[in-house]
């Protein structure tokens, strides 16, 4: 009796629950256009970009938002993909900058030029607003297919300046080396960065208790050897031929400098240095155990919120003799508008907020707000503001001379994984530079000969 | 009840499953077939392309690594976390005070979200300073001490000899989910049985080789043939915690190769056809499992 | 109690808390992220005690090392303001509550029609049945939610909760072991007695099997309220949102809001802590089979 009683008042509990709590019905403000937006800005990014599209909406009376957000993993791959496949897709999505070409190329992606005409803004006067790289990401085959709305210039290089200190009244520098060591200009080309890395590696007794940089630990394996093949002067990709150059010699010479860390301290010393909580407030470099690295601008957050009383010094990266100084690329997020979308009065709402975002003063402002990052947009007033800060103008500065970005390819993804896995072998001495680099160029010729020739075969 | 009888109310009564399946299986599955006979990246028409995909799959380094790395993780799974699973019922059965108390705990794991179980994990696991290790050197060293080996505490998932292993103990204390069924098995064996047994002077062994584990034999099997199925398409603690499988390749199960043919490089004919011959290695290994082991299921109802 | 039986049970405990340690470990490091200061996850290893200041103080020095912390409560309340939790919690509950509910019921139903009931062809088609499991299912992904789509029912709560009405094998299998174990003897009597098959399955089958129920009941819920993927691809609008993607909207590329993620984490872990410590005698305790008749 009791029983049925408790599961009784349960029910009553839940049914009235469900009632009382319920999902709001979306606008029907019938004279407003809907704009759904699908977003990958979660985390401490979520509040600034509901703020963001809040003022969109205050100065576009007639449009109405809907965000969407969709954690930023293949899970968004396989959201996006049913999507438009069963022609559901939402008005306007964050496409990541290299990932343009490729859904560009199957058919994913509307083509923006005319509609960026019809909205007023020329896209030949467009393209010289914003920085080249960040440009060539949205553009293929001679059409544009997105729009770039945050610049990630990368990389700017840090070091420890404390820890160095240290070191050397430690007497754990040799004498000669520390005479070479110039505290507050960092290591400026490669060969200062391996006397820096020998003096300030420390063992004690078989542990590897710090380690001066670790080559392959920038923001991944595939990412360090972008970072340091342009810094050596190499290529990646030749778009007039339509090649892969993962091997170019410049490339091979890279990746062979990395490897010579990786044979100095044995690599699973270094990967056991380096394996943290695989989040950014656990890093190596915050934690003291690694004197120097490479940081990507969320990187000046990231210390100010987890390490605030670390002294770094910043530089522009180091680079060896005939390689490219200042080196760098960018990677960022744009916008894009799915394939699927017809409707011409959507379509026109959809390019207005992204112009808004990309390329207008009050929509950068915000866009910096969001990320930390950097718009891609040169007017933008943001930068006269970003001059005013040392390090953030150390970063607007490698922008604006900033000549990468990824491959602009539709073979992207799976080129980057055979990098990423060219390099493993590699460093664990499985494979040379020279033959990890030949197959991994090799494969991905196959996969992007294959897929071009199919989509020649296509109306 | 006369045959005919039987087989209308048989179907009656799996209608539910038949409705599922025509409405939402058949026509995907053929969907499957059909695509990993083509090259087809989901939002293109499908262009058939006969064998090729099935013939490049057989050269590919990464779909071999695949299916050897997913063949003795489930060799060495599966056994695994059977044993832990019964091995913790059994102790969990036992009447002592505080029993509900401890049997939450040890559900615990199977209910804390994965993403927060794979850092506390990848904590857990680190060479240097985790907790596994910092308990097991001074283990080791006693151990070099007395034999005069140099043995080191392992680098687990940074170390591609260990990954696996670092792998299969995290799967082995994920077993909330069959310590329950095991638990809710011993429940259902007849006291009088344990009984009739203590009187005829049985010891334990006796008592756990005659009586429990034939009676629980139904659920055993049924958590080895789901276990052999779910590790074979082992995916996500190894998306999450050693994504492409690095190091060394030592962590690229089966799964994941798939899934990043299918999502990340848009071959999905390609992803379709290892999925069918997954599909094939797997129902293979079923019927092997399902006739080795018919003899030592004992169904009291006298069953099937 | 005899001496033999209190080593035993001393030894028992000895083993279990032992254990137990290894596998609290995880909810423990989970409360203790959510009450950690921001600045305090950045050591490693991160300490891992709450005590106020002057105590955590005392606790560092005892220990040698960095092992107190001072709570904060700022991630909860930040995290529960900062994405609707009360509305996922509804959409999550009702999804959940409604695939135990269809579950229970026709995975049972099904797997009475593979165990209790006998006619030709029923084993292949279990094994058909079994075999639908076996194929990966990113591949069958893309063409299911075309129907699903074809049906108007994408952005709905019915791609999640409708398959559970269908039956789901896993559970089918699961309660037919249990079914099969049920002796021939008692439903051949309530045969003979003119019972139906739908009245042995509600009178005589049903209530033999409470742990499978109860088992089934909380890995169909569990199932649900964890649910990713499904909710993922089927949910277009944000309000409509369930539990575990919006702990998902505290990861972002550049960085995690970790301490809110694991405070909403640890809300959303207790009810089924709740849940399950008060059902367990339900798993534990079944009827036993002793010969009870409808």
């Amino acid at each position: 009796m009791a029983r049925t009683a408790l599961v009784a008042v349960g029910a009553a509990a839940l049914a009235a629950f469900f009632i009382l709590v319920r999902p709001e019905d979306p606008s029907g403000d019938g004279r407003r256009t809907v704009l759904r937006l699908w977003h990958p800005w979660g985390g401490p990014m979520l509040e600034s970009f509901e703020q963001s599209v809040r003022a969109f909406e205050a100065a576009h009376g007639d449009i109405a938002c809907r965000l969407l957000y969709v954690p930023n993993d293949l899970s968004n791959n396989q959201k996006f993909y049913t999507a438009v496949v069963g022609n559901c897709a939402p008005e306007a999505i964050f496409v990541d900058g290299p990932q343009v070409a490729e859904w560009a190329e199957r058919g994913l992606l509307a083509d923006l030029t005319d509609l960026l005409q019809e909205a007023g803004r020329d896209p030949a006067r467009l393209e010289e607003e914003f920085f080249p790289p960040c440009w060539r990401q949205c553009f293929y085959k001679g059409r544009i297919y997105a729009v770039t709305w945050c610049a990630d210039p990368n990389f700017c290089f840090f070091w420890n300046r404390e820890a160095v200190r240290r070191a050397i009244a430690a007497g754990e520098v040799p004498p000669p080396a520390a005479a070479r060591i110039d505290i507050d200009r960092g290591p400026a080309t490669i060969e200062d960065l391996d006397l820096w890395n020998d003096a300030l590696t420390r063992f004690e007794g078989d542990r590897l208790v710090r380690i001066g940089f670790v080559p392959w630990g920038v923001y991944g394996r595939a990412n360090s050897l972008f970072t340091w093949g342009w810094a050596f002067g190499g290529e990646f990709y030749d778009p007039a031929r339509r090649r892969i150059t993962a091997n170019h010699p410049r490339v091979v010479a890279a990746l062979e400098w990395m490897c010579t860390y990786a044979r100095k301290y044995d690599v699973r010393r270094i990967a056991a240095l380096q394996s943290t909580f695989g989040s950014a407030e656990q890093n190596p470099f915050i934690a003291g155990k690694q004197v120097m690295q490479a940081y990507h601008v969320s990187g000046l957050d990231e210390l100010r919120k987890y390490a605030p009383h670390l002294d770094a010094g910043m530089a522009p990266l180091p680079f060896p003799r005939g390689g490219e100084a200042d080196s760098s690329w960018v990677g960022g997020w744009t916008l894009a508008i799915p394939s699927t979308l017809a409707d011409p009065v959507r379509r026109r709402a959809a390019i207005r907020y992204i112009l808004w975002a990309c390329a207008s003063p009050e929509g950068t402002r915000l866009e910096v707000r969001t990320t930390n990052g950097f718009p891609a947009w040169k007017p933008s007033p943001f930068f006269d503001e970003a001059n005013r800060n040392p390090r953030a103008a150390a970063f607007v500065d490698i922008l604006r001379k900033c000549k990468h970005q990824r491959p602009v390819m539709p073979a992207q993804a799976y080129y980057m994984d055979q990098l990423d896995r060219a390099v493993d072998k590699a460093i664990r001495g499985e494979l040379s530079p020279q033959e990890a680099l030949d197959r991994a160029a090799a494969d991905t010729q196959a996969f992007l000969d294959k897929i071009l020739a199919d989509s020649e075969g296509r109306p | 009840m006369n045959r005919s009888k039987e087989w209308r109310a048989g179907l009656l009564f799996i209608s539910p499953f038949l409705v599922g399946f025509t409405l939402f299986t058949i026509y995907p599955v053929a969907a499957s077939i059909y695509y990993s006979f083509c090259d087809f990246d989901m939002v293109r028409s499908a262009r058939p392309v006969g064998l090729a995909n099935y013939a490049n799959l057989l050269k590919d380094e990464r779909f071999l690594r695949g299916l050897w790395n997913t063949a003795v993780f489930t060799a060495f799974t599966v056994p695994a976390t059977m044993l832990t699973a019964l091995a913790l019922a059994l102790l969990l059965n036992m009447k002592l005070k505080g029993q509900a108390f401890y049997r939450t705990l040890f559900f615990l794991p199977s209910i804390v979200p994965v993403v927060a179980s794979s850092v506390l994990w990848l904590w857990l696991l680190n060479p240097d300073y985790g907790l596994l290790n910092t308990l097991l050197r001074p283990v080791l060293e006693a151990v070099n001490a007395a034999a005069g080996t140099a043995l080191r505490p392992p680098g687990w998932l940074v170390d591609p000899d260990y990954t696996k292993a670092a792998l299969v103990l995290m799967s082995a204390w994920g077993v909330g989910g069959s310590l329950i069924l095991y638990l809710a098995a011993l429940g259902d064996v007849p006291v009088q049985l344990y009984e009739a047994a203590e009187i005829d002077g049985a010891g334990a062994w006796h008592k756990a080789r005659h009586i429990t584990l034939p009676m629980i034999s139904p659920v055993l099997f049924f958590t080895l043939i789901m276990g052999l199925i779910g590790t074979l398409q082992y995916f996500s603690q190894a998306w999450i915690m050693t994504p492409n499988g690095q190091p060394g390749d030592a962590t690229l199960f089966y799964a994941l190769y798939l899934f990043a043919n299918a999502f990340l490089y848009l071959r999905m004919g390609y992803a379709s056809a290892q999925a069918w011959i997954l599909f094939v290695v797997i129902v293979a290994a079923t019927v092997a499992v399902f006739r080795t082991t018919r003899r030592f299921v004992h169904y009291g109802g006298e069953g099937t | 109690m005899t001496r033999r039986s209190l080593a035993g049970s001393i030894l028992g405990h000895a083993v279990l808390a032992a254990l137990s340690f290894a596998y609290v470990l995880p909810f423990a490091w989970l409360v203790t992220t959510s009450l950690q200061p921001d600045v305090e996850r950045s050591r490693t290893p991160p300490a891992f005690v709450p005590a106020p200041a002057a105590a955590a103080e005392a606790i560092d020095r005892a220990a040698g090392f960095h092992a107190a912390y001072e709570p904060t409560l700022v991630h909860y309340s930040k995290g529960l303001t900062r994405v609707p939790v009360l509305l996922f919690v509804r959409n999550t509950l009702l999804v959940a509550t409604l695939s135990v509910l269809g579950t229970i019921l026709s995975s049972s139903l099904v797997a009475y029609g593979f165990s209790i009931l006998r006619w030709r062809g029923r084993d292949a088609i279990f094994f058909t049945m079994l075999a639908t499991m076996m194929l990966p299912g990113q591949v069958t992904m893309i063409p299911v939610f075309l129907i699903w789509r074809q049906l108007g029912l994408v952005d709905t709560f019915a791609p999640l909760v409708v398959p559970a009405f269908l039956g789901s094998p896993f559970f089918i299998f699961l309660f037919r072991q249990f079914f099969l174990t049920i002796p021939r003897d008692l439903v051949e009597a309530a045969r003979m007695d003119g019972a139906g098959e739908l009245r042995i399955w509600a009178g005589l089958v049903m209530p033999l099997s409470t742990p499978a129920i109860a088992t089934v009941g909380l890995f169909a819920f569990l199932g649900a309220w964890n649910d990713f993927l499904g909710p993922l691809i089927y949910l277009a609008d944000q309000s409509r949102y369930t539990l575990s993607l919006g702990l998902a909207m505290f990861r972002t590329q550049y960085g995690n809001e970790y301490g809110q993620m694991m405070a909403v984490a640890t809300l959303m872990v207790i009810p089924i802590i709740v849940l399950f410590f008060f059902a367990q005698k339900t798993f534990i305790q079944g009827i036993k089979t002793s010969g009870m008749k409808v």
